[in-house]
């Protein structure tokens, strides 16, 4: 006789969440369709990476910011259900709005322990043009954005690489500078199936002492 | 009233795939004596991170070392006491004497076998220096686990938890029910851990007295790792395994579902979240047995005591609250601090800007360098000023460009627009400059290239592809930019071999 005791089986959630710079400058130099291509070829190779990972259901959602933030893709997709929409790129470069709106969402998240932590990945070619210091303190202090594995990749010279660490706040997760197309590929494709392919282990948490956020000395 | 126990330990299916350990542990006990019989059942959950590496060990250590420290516990505090088997002070203690006991076997398994190489040089792969760091200073943290227990007479049933998992209770009438208050630091997949500093400090235990604080023990105690509530769809759905097992086992007796155990789990895992899933147990044969016969519960004559453990609780959930604003403020002084100092600098800064301007005025500078930003000079235009009369000569910073009969001065980040090049010049993908000077690593000044074009450095015939650079120094480097296109590279201070007529001597 098969019993099975309890409702249904599911396998745990992973949200990951990009946040993409689509201001006047990712225009120049076809920046943008160089991101727009990259996603193409990233959703597949994320797809194949997460096959070995067949308990975890891994969620994609965007975030655009230019002026302004908004949401490119709203609905937690599921890898197989993804279709990527081109980016198009106009405007200044909001980042702080983008942090806000990413802020609201993973503080309506549940606190549960079944969700395993979000990633977050940050892809921007200039320089913040609003208030993003407080609005990423913000984010830093939302448990989930806390605990989020946070990545970023400056786009060209012109790239706040300073910003992008701030945002990554982790020694061993340094900034990846891309300079052509292929590099974004690249780049781009390592850290999004590094997370599909190894989701983060268990750990033991660390004192609350320890995870005061933001201990560094050169802020403002 | 005698109690009688099942579980199971499976492997979870991710750890199958990725070659990982099955990092739980568990262990069960039924022992009868003069007193009546004890029951123990201990759970417990090695982390999976890179730096526990040896939770395996430390999880099958917990099991052991606490079974043996409950059986003891239990046996002592029942024949020594009366109504009230134990205060809160006592369960503290033996909190504390769990962790020191699981220390020493901790310390005991590193004498016999030291931590190697490899081992140390995997954390150091997956979580840097620091991570090695960690657990060399704290050798504790490679055994990292959690503890789960249940330990039971026929009149006391005592419920310990360190870190995550569930213990659930089942009434006679399957009414399913935590007996521990929830710990909120327990999300994001993290968990309060036997290899933390102070970890008695994170238990969580609470205890029912047959007849004192409640009417009847509860016919089921399920003790489960957390890979088997993040197997399911929503907590309702985990739940709902309180009045399963205790139908399933009314119906086919607890030695039979223990057999069906493993295959349940696995599925689970499978279904479910990938992770290894311990299930154990606890079962009050009578009242299993006999629903319809089960006691109503009866309102409880002196529950004084687990009243004062309610608020125990609340007044030490409030203590946690108070110690993270106390952090919050700390945080936010040293903000304040810190702007404050801001402040200072800037103010100096600005009073010096104001004097250097001054300055220039009183004492027209003898050995200026431009603070400005590179410049496209016109040819008309004056070179910077020649240092006058140094006894040492500083390395230079600053190299005058001179393409054709256009000039440029450059500094660190100064960037070479494309149009000083020629028509035809064009910066690599995503540049907008056609080089840059920087610093690399030895604090030189270099001319990278990101244009398109390869280089060559006249003299040494060196090729510079894109991407590449031109060390700078004390020497006229002359580069080949494009096949008919040439730049020469000098120290600012040797462009410039005369001082302006301007300037007073």
């Amino acid at each position: 006789m098969a019993v099975r005791p309890g409702g249904e089986y599911a396998g745990r959630p992973l949200h990951v969440i990009w946040l993409l710079d689509c201001s006047g400058s990712m225009a120049i130099s076809g920046k943008i369709e160089a991101l727009n291509n990259a996603i193409r070829e990233v959703i597949p190779a994320m797809r194949k990476a997460a096959e070995g990972n067949p308990e975890v259901q891994f969620y994609v959602r965007v975030i655009r910011f230019a002026s302004g933030a908004s949401w490119h893709i709203a609905e937690p997709t599921l890898l197989n259900d993804f279709k990527w929409v081109d980016l198009h790129a106009e405007g200044e470069t909001d980042l702080g709005q983008a942090f806000a709106l990413l802020s609201m969402e993973l503080s309506n998240m549940p606190a549960n322990a079944r969700m395993l932590p979000p990633q977050l990945v940050l892809i921007s070619d200039g320089k913040p043009t609003d208030d993003w210091k407080s609005a990423l303190q913000a984010l830093l202090d939302v448990p989930w954005g806390r605990r989020a594995v946070r990545q970023a990749i400056a786009i060209g010279q012109d790239a706040d690489q300073e910003t992008l660490r701030k945002f990554v706040d982790n020694p061993e997760k340094p900034v990846l500078r891309v300079d052509n197309a292929e590099q974004l590929v690249r780049y781009f494709r390592y850290v999004s199936t590094s997370v599909t392919a190894t989701p983060p282990g268990k750990e033991a948490a660390s004192a609350p002492v320890v995870s005061a956020p933001s201990t560094d000395d050169d802020a403002w | 009233m005698s109690w009688k126990v099942a579980h199971a330990c499976i492997r979870g299916s991710s750890h199958q795939r990725s070659g990982l350990p099955n990092q739980d542990a568990v262990q069960c006990t039924v022992t009868p004596g003069a007193q009546g019989t004890v029951a123990v059942a201990v759970v417990s959950d090695g982390h999976g991170s890179a730096r526990h590496f040896r939770s395996q060990i430390g999880s099958s250590l917990a099991v052991s070392t606490v079974a043996a420290t409950l059986q003891t516990f239990l046996r002592e505090s029942v024949s020594s006491n009366g109504q009230v088997p134990f205060v809160p002070e006592q369960v503290h203690e033996l909190e504390r004497k769990i962790v020191s006991g699981w220390l020493a076997a901790v310390q005991s398994d590193l004498e016999n076998t030291p931590f190697s190489e490899a081992e140390l040089a995997n954390v150091e792969k997956e979580e840097g220096v620091e991570g090695r760091a960690a657990v060399e200073s704290s050798p504790e943290l490679a055994y990292g686990a959690t503890l789960l227990a249940a330990a039971a007479t026929d009149k006391v049933l005592l419920y310990l938890q360190l870190g995550d998992g569930e213990i659930l209770s089942v009434s006679a009438q399957g009414t399913t029910t935590r007996p521990l208050p929830p710990d909120d630091r327990l999300i994001a997949n993290q968990t309060t851990s036997l290899c933390q500093a102070e970890a008695w400090k994170d238990f969580r235990s609470s205890w029912v007295i047959a007849g004192v604080t409640a009417g009847a023990l509860p016919s089921l105690v399920l003790l489960s790792t957390d890979g088997y509530a993040n197997s399911f769809r929503s907590d309702d759905d985990f739940l709902k395994i309180g009045q399963d097992y205790l139908e399933i086992i009314r119906e086919q007796g607890i030695s039979s579902l223990a057999e069906e155990l493993p295959a349940i789990l696995t599925e689970a895992t499978q279904q479910g979240s990938g992770d290894d899933i311990t299930l154990a147990i606890l079962q009050d044969d009578l009242s299993a047995a006999g629903a319809a016969k089960a006691p109503r519960p009866l309102i409880p004559p002196a529950s004084k005591s687990a009243l004062i453990e309610q608020l125990k609780a609340r007044h030490s959930s409030q203590q946690h609250k108070l110690h993270e604003l106390a952090l919050r403020v700390e945080q936010t002084r040293k903000d304040n601090r810190r702007l404050r100092n801001t402040i200072a600098v800037l103010v100096i800064a600005a009073i010096a800007i104001v004097i250097a301007v001054f300055h220039n005025r009183i004492f027209p500078p003898s050995a200026a360098r431009s603070p400005l930003p590179p410049t496209l000079d016109a040819a008309s235009k004056k070179p910077p000023a020649k240092p006058a009369a140094l006894t040492h000569k500083p390395p230079p910073d600053e190299w005058l460009l001179q393409v054709n009969d256009k000039k440029l001065t450059l500094g660190q980040d100064s960037h070479v627009p494309p149009i000083l090049i020629g028509p035809k010049a064009k910066p690599a993908e995503f540049q907008k400059d056609y080089a840059e000077v920087a610093l690399d690593e030895n604090k030189a000044f270099i001319l990278i290239n990101r244009s398109t074009d390869k280089w060559e450095v006249v003299g040494t015939h060196k090729r510079i592809p894109p991407g590449d650079n031109v060390r700078l120094g004390e020497k006229t480097v002359t580069i080949i930019f494009e096949p008919d296109i040439k730049g020469t590279l000098t120290p600012a201070a040797e462009a410039s071999p005369a001082a302006p007529a301007d300037q007073p001597q």
